[in-house]
């Protein structure tokens, strides 16, 4: 047999040979630690985790290698928030025995999740922080770093526990109560909570019958009083809450509105029904939108309105001055254009003079130059140069016409010669040479329809349709009974 | 009644991940057995007396 605490061989007296310990003695602690395991585990189970932490501690101090006392209280740190608590009891447990022991099982889980252990150290580190907000008496910081602390670990029953001493500080009694059934949910007989819980119930009742008001923490006094002047300050206040509470009465008793308790300026105590913070806020909410939009009609609108206005005014005189200064601009334009157009005008009634001038000009010239072959004996350019001139032309005067045709009546046999070439030249389809042989013959003998007929073809047949309409235009005009009209241009 | 300043005297601050060797150290307690072996040495040692 070996020693159950050292391992090494006892002796017949039931000694250890190397520790030296009754085996008997080791016997009983062990089984005293099995009871108190035991004892923890049932606490454990009720969810009585401050009395199951006390029963396991006791089982180990009995053995402290009893592996399941180790393990469940790690179990049991850990439901409570304490991760880092649990971790070292299992850590210290699977020391102990490795094989076959669960303690490894959570370690792994645990430390497989680094985020959440780096969490639990956060959410630890804030709680330590946070007792020392408290102790300073800080406790707007430590209510914030309360409920950091509570997000990053929502099971830390000792968080709670302080959350719900801040609030009861603060006087937040609802919230301090939602605190402490929180800490009964995780661990349903914390004393800690079903005290704080009791005090606030029994404060609670002491109003709600009219005995006597106590404050619900004591406050510290910076200025301590001496023992004589402070029994004359707990008289008086006795007397005043004893004033005060007489007059609730009376007026309970008449039935009056809570109202008028509190319009009664000496009852500084007021009843103890909790003010709805939810419809206050509505009430807040509801007026603060009403003022908003309030001022925002009456205070940011005419402003905006003024300055739109003015915006719009600045715009519509700087339009005003762009209008007015193209119109004059558009006026001195049309001004200027009716100048020129008067200008033009002169110009081509000028032009046009002048044309007549040179055309009757050019026709003297040429009726001169024609008569000066004739008399030359050269009728073919007598012919050729008369040619150029038109003897339906009204501007011809009389005695350029009997001048010309006295020419023509002499010349006869030439302008037979280049009516006959003119033709020849047609029929060669020589269009170039019919018209310059058939233009001076018929200029000089317009009432030839046949001649001038194939003089309109030859200016077909080279193109020039304007000149060629002109002729067929002619024809039908002056010989509309003739076989030449032609109506195909029309 | 509570008393604030006494109730948070009872917290005491949680343990960190830096201090978790420390914490396994001082946790590895002393149990029966331990104490036992302890008074038996002390009681093998000859007593010592103040001068």
């Amino acid at each position: 047999m070996n020693c159950l605490h050292c391992g090494a061989p006892v002796l017949i007296n039931d000694v250890c040979s190397e520790c030296g310990l009754k085996q008997e003695y080791l016997i009983k602690a062990w089984n005293t630690s099995l009871y108190y395991y035991n004892e923890g585990l049932e606490h454990a189970k009720m969810r009585n985790l401050t009395s199951a932490e006390e029963s396991l501690k006791t089982a180990l101090r009995y053995n402290k290698a009893n592996i399941d006392a180790r393990n469940l209280l790690g179990l049991v740190y850990y439901e409570t928030g304490q991760a880092i608590e649990a971790l070292a009891e299992w850590v210290i447990s699977s020391n102990y025995q490795y094989e076959g022991n669960p303690a490894n099982h959570y370690l792994e889980l645990l430390q497989g999740n680094q985020n959440k252990l780096n969490s639990f150290d956060q959410a630890a580190k804030k709680y330590n922080l946070t007792l020392h907000y408290v102790r300073q008496r800080n406790h707007d910081l430590a209510l914030i770093q309360l409920k950091r602390v509570l997000s990053e670990n929502p099971r830390f029953v000792k968080a709670y526990l302080v959350l719900a001493l801040v609030y009861i500080q603060e006087g937040n009694l609802d919230k301090a109560r939602k605190a402490l059934q929180r800490v009964l949910k995780i661990d349903k007989y914390n004393p800690a909570a079903q005290h704080y819980l009791s005090e606030l119930l029994k404060n609670e009742k002491q109003y709600a019958t009219g005995n006597p008001v106590e404050t619900v923490y004591e406050e510290e006094d910076d200025f301590p009083l001496p023992d004589t002047e402070l029994q004359e300050q707990e008289e008086e206040e006795l007397d005043e809450e004893e004033t005060a509470r007489r007059k609730i009465r009376e007026i309970i008793e008449r039935g009056a509105a809570a109202e008028d308790i509190s319009s009664d300026q000496n009852l500084e105590v007021g009843s103890y029904q909790e003010i709805k913070y939810g419809k206050h806020n509505v009430l807040y909410l509801t007026a603060g939108l009403a003022i908003g939009i309030a001022a925002m009609f009456f205070l940011i609108m005419p402003a905006r309105l003024q300055q739109i206005n003015s915006e719009n005014l600045d715009l519509k005189a700087s339009y005003s001055a762009e209008l007015s200064g193209k119109n004059v601009t558009i006026n001195n334009l049309q001004n200027d254009n009716q100048k020129l157009q008067e200008n033009i005008n002169k110009l081509t009634a000028q032009i046009e003079t002048m044309n007549e001038e040179n055309s009757a000009g050019n026709v003297n010239d040429n009726v001169m130059a024609g008569l000066q072959s004739y008399m030359g004996g050269n009728k073919e350019e007598a012919i050729t140069k008369l040619g150029t001139i038109d003897m339906k032309d009204e501007g011809l005067s009389e005695a350029s016409k009997s001048c010309i045709q006295s020419v023509i009546d002499a010349c006869e046999a030439e302008l037979t010669a280049c009516r006959s070439a003119g033709m020849t030249a047609y029929g060669a389809e020589n269009f170039e040479e019919a018209i310059k042989q058939l233009q001076v013959f018929c200029n000089l003998k317009p009432d030839d329809v046949e001649a001038r007929y194939n003089l309109a073809k030859s200016y077909e047949g080279t193109g020039n349709i304007e000149a060629a309409h002109n002729l067929y235009q002619d024809i039908n005009q002056r010989f509309p009974d003739s076989d030449y009209v032609t109506t195909s241009f029309q | 009644m509570i008393n604030f300043d006494e109730e948070i005297k009872k917290f005491q601050p949680a343990a960190e991940m830096s201090q978790l060797e420390d914490n396994i150290y001082k946790n590895d307690f002393n149990d029966v057995a331990d104490v036992i072996i302890e008074v038996m040495k002390q009681a093998q040692q000859p007593p010592q007396y103040n001068e």
